[in-house]
């Protein structure tokens, strides 16, 4: 799944550990969602957003084949 | 800002940890074949020397899951990875070795080293897992 999670965290000026301690998770944790190599959970999804104060979907983009209907 | 590392154990005392269990562990083991071997106790005392191993074994599995819970979401899935990789492998293999002893190619398999082939594979197979979401 596509997010922008690395581009909303630059824009804040904070490191990945920065938003990990945000996030109560590893910065492995951040890295690997940035990368796009584990997509988070339904909760910590809901947290990501909560903390840049956007929906879920302003961040996550689940592409063709997640997008429903 | 909060800049505690939510990914590892929480605060605890040392020994609160699945190495030093495992290393508790062993100790015991050896411990007690020793004793039941060089000092052949009988009796209560026979019973309670073969029992040895049973409270850190306990303590280890104590401090595993401990240490499970406390790790964030993604080292739940690192870490449960790094099991069903283990288990499966250590299956194969072993259905491998019982197949090569009936056909007499090996000829000192037996099932309780899955345990410690297991062992072997968790920790490679954490490693890869670990590699996997680097």
């Amino acid at each position: 799944m596509k997010n922008r999670l690395r581009v909303l965290r630059a824009e804040r000026g904070w490191s990945q550990g920065d938003l990990a301690a945000r996030l109560g998770v590893s910065r492995q944790t951040v890295n690997a969602i940035e990368t796009e190599k584990y997509d988070p959970s339904l909760p910590l999804a809901f947290r990501i957003a909560a903390t840049f104060a956007l929906a879920i979907e302003a961040i996550f983009d689940p592409g063709p084949d997640g997008a429903g209907g | 800002m909060d800049t505690s590392t939510p990914c590892g154990p929480p605060p605890t005392r040392w020994y609160v940890h699945p190495y030093f269990a495992a290393g508790l562990t062993a100790a015991a083991a050896i411990g007690s074949s020793f004793v039941l071997k060089r000092m052949e106790p009988e009796g209560a005392l026979r019973v309670a020397a073969s029992l040895m191993s049973v409270p850190p074994s306990a303590f280890l599995v104590w401090t595993f899951v401990h240490w499970i819970r406390a790790l964030d979401e993604l080292h739940h899935r690192i870490v449960f990875e790094a099991v069903a990789v283990a288990f499966v492998l250590s299956f194969l293999v072993a259905i491998a070795m019982e197949g090569l002893q009936n056909a007499g190619i090996v000829t000192s398999f037996e099932w309780e080293h899955a345990w410690e082939g297991m062992a072997l594979f968790y920790v490679s197979a954490y490693a890869w897992a670990q590699r996997r979401y680097r």
